[in-house]
């Protein structure tokens, strides 16, 4: 298999991915000739099935784009709408909101690096084979996992396209009761994220440090969830109004996913760019953990992905539990917001980074267009980018399954969540 | 129900049913229920599971019992593999609202012809042709379990029974019947709140009633929805406004 001639590798689908992606590879010589991460998940075309509904119709309806990000889409679309209405949400909405979005990060982390990472790093097989060797890992990542999905339930209704949330608050504010069984919950699940982030911080991790930006929100006094300003590495600072002149899209004919470049170059979205950019912003208990590790910040070395996720875990228990504890029952859940026309913009931090949506609304509160800029399409340039370099720097003689073990490896990493990426465009079939 | 195999038909004693996961188009939330909670070792402990992707098991042509399946077809490549999928399982159950009822993005059939489909994108998008189809649109289903999302534990109970080689009961009732047994107050009657609880499918339990807003529909309509009176009562409402 080795020789001067063109070799190509081609994985057609990657295994424990959310979603349908594969990979062709061809290589000439010590260079990658090729590369292209296909996205192959079928595209529902969401943009456009929002057009005609009103806003809060759209609220419902965008937590559809994905089934492990409900709360990040419906908090972009809350908070677009509210500030075209000039509503200021109230300080209790904003801090419930921050609840049930780290009650998300902390389901989707729990997640990814116990059934889709955690196999790498334990000899490798499937999750059933990894739970047959690993139990208790296996176990206290699920209860972990559970734990944010009960923060999601708390304030949204279900975990999985919470019912609760609307444009101007809440439908509903929980009982105080509820707010103590979850708060109980919160506190006896932190000392096994703390082991979480001991066990994590002490894999091998392989790869390298490579050049790259990190992107994600920034906020002045805490570690950016729901607002903040866009914020890179290089030191771009804007409002999320104009991500638009600085961002812009490509298509790529090998894939159903968009292509997003800044500055027309790759960058990083997710955890491992937001523990970058805003460690210091991280609360005293979650610092400690992280001053511990032997890692160092910032990294640009993507593996340590993985790191960011065991601390924002831990975040996302430390503040779950620090506004749960000070929870109140509202005088009510939500203020009135009248629809006006124009232009509503709003960025969050979804689990896996950066979300933007923009939405044109009309004089009867309908969405005329909606766009939808999700992190998996972000960092799909990047991802690829990241191949290249990686799968030169570990020798591209090897055999063609150590490079195919290796490139998937590196695409888990970044926790591509397909249905999200691949939700605007149909490529493909349009070929046929 | 007519036509389901019970699943442990023609299995040897002591052997578990063989479980294959599937997904087909739709935003993968119906199957995170099946990943979290508990729910994974439940399916397990009665399972073999032979093929399900997200958790690293793939043999999606093996033979199976019980075959569960997300998300609506829209690709030729799709009907393929939701027809030799079919033609392997013993028994098929369509998961939630895009696999039973075709989803959200069916909702793409009401835009106009000539619809500007790049513009939003901000990148040239061919304009798409077939709307999808629900899996029972294609092949015969044994078992729908509807809602968007289908509620987890009761896609566990309904598994878990077919593993059994029981023939699970399907939910004919409306959500007006589970918020009875809840005991939310009616927000038609007590409020004057057009609530769609009384055509849409039970299985969620009241759940948006139960949370002051009216239901809107997730679960997919009733078997026999009683339509006219639906819309008579709703028409009385607005005449009351
Ligand atoms: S029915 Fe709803 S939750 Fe299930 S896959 Fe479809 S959109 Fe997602
Ligand atoms: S009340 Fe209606 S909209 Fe709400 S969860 Fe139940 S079926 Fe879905």
């Amino acid at each position: 298999m080795s020789g001067r001639g063109e070799r190509r590798i081609a994985i057609p689908a990657l295994a424990r991915l959310s979603g349908r992606c594969g990979l062709d590879l061809a290589i000439e010589g010590d260079r990658v000739a090729a590369l292209a991460l296909c996205v192959g998940e079928t595209p529902r075309l969401f943009e456009k099935l929002l057009e005609g509904h009103d806003c809060e119709q759209v609220v419902d309806l965008v937590a559809r784009v994905c089934g492990l990000c409900p709360v990040a889409h419906q908090l972009a679309a809350v908070q677009a709408f509210e500030r075209l209405c000039g509503v200021e949400p109230t300080p209790w909405v904003r801090a419930m909101r921050r609840v049930a979005a780290l009650g998300e990060w902390l389901q989707n982390h729990a997640l990814h690096v116990h059934l889709v990472a955690a196999p790498d790093y334990l000899g490798g097989g499937s999750v059933p084979d990894v739970a047959a060797r690993h139990p208790a890992l296996l176990a206290r990542g699920l209860s972990l996992q559970s734990v944010g999905a009960a923060l999601v339930r708390l304030l949204g209704g279900r975990s999985t396209h919470p019912v609760a949330l609307k444009v101007g608050g809440f439908h509903h504010a929980p009982a105080p009761a509820e707010v103590a069984a979850v708060s109980r919950r919160v506190a006896a699940a932190i000392p096994e994220a703390e082991a979480l982030v001991h066990w994590v911080g002490a894999l091998p991790f392989p790869g390298e440090q490579q050049p790259f930006t990190s992107v994600a929100l920034g906020h002045p006094s805490e570690y950016a969830v729901g607002e903040g300003r866009l914020q890179s590495g290089d030191g771009l600072d804007i409002a999320a109004a104009h991500f638009e002149e600085h961002f812009e899209p490509v298509v790529v004919p090998h894939s159903t996913a968009l292509h997003w470049l800044l500055d027309r170059r790759p960058y990083l979205v997710g955890p491992l760019a937001r523990l970058n950019l805003n460690f210091r912003e991280l609360p005293a208990g979650v610092r400690a953990a992280m001053n511990a590790l032997p890692v160092a910040l910032p990294s640009h070395n993507t593996f340590h992905g993985l790191v960011a996720r065991a601390l924002e875990m831990l975040l996302a228990l430390h503040e779950a539990r620090r506004l749960l504890d000070e929870y109140e029952p509202p005088v009510t859940p939500c203020v009135a917001a009248a629809p006006v026309a124009g232009s509503a913009v709003a960025a969050v931090e979804a689990p896996r980074g950066l979300l933007w949506h923009r939405y044109e609304v009309d004089r009867q509160g309908h969405v005329r267009q909606a766009r939808i800029v999700t992190p998996t399409a972000q960092n799909q340039a990047r991802c690829e980018e990241d191949l290249r370099v990686a799968l030169e720097e570990f020798g591209l003689d090897r055999e063609d399954d150590a490079l195919r073990e290796y490139a998937e490896r590196i695409v888990r990493g970044y926790d591509p969540c397909l249905p999200c990426a691949a939700h605007c465009l149909d490529l493909r079939v349009a070929r046929r | 129900m007519t036509g389901t195999r019970p699943a442990s038909a023609g299995l040897g004693a002591g052997e578990r049913p063989r479980l294959g996961v599937h997904r087909f188009g739709g935003c993968g939330g119906c199957l995170l229920g099946l990943h979290a909670d508990g729910a994974m070792a439940a399916l397990a402990d009665v399972y073999r599971i032979v093929h399900w992707p997200a958790l690293g098991v793939t043999d999606a042509d093996a033979e199976v019992d019980v075959a569960v399946v997300e998300g609506s077809v829209s690709t030729p490549g799709e009907r393929d593999r939701l027809g030799r999928l079919r033609a392997r399982a013993g028994c098929l159950v369509a998961l939630g609202l895009c696999a039973t009822a075709g989803g959200p993005q069916l909702l793409r059939g009401f835009a106009s012809d000539g619809a500007d489909w790049s513009a939003p994108i901000g990148a040239a998008v061919p304009e798409p042709r077939d709307l999808p189809v629900p899996v029972g649109g294609l092949v015969r289903v044994d078992h729908g379990l509807w809602g968007c999302p289908a509620e987890p534990r009761r896609v566990v109970a309904v598994l878990r029974q077919l593993a059994g080689g029981v023939v699970p009961a399907a939910e004919r009732r409306p959500v007006c019947a589970q918020c009875k047994l809840a005991g939310a107050s009616c927000l038609w009657v007590t409020q004057g709140v057009p609530c769609l609880g009384p055509v849409t499918r039970a299985g969620c339990g009241g759940l948006c009633p139960r949370h002051a807003r009216a239901c809107y529909g997730c679960f997919g309509p009733v078997e026999e929805p009683a339509a006219v009176a639906f819309a008579a009562s709703r028409a009385r409402l607005r005449a009351a406004r």
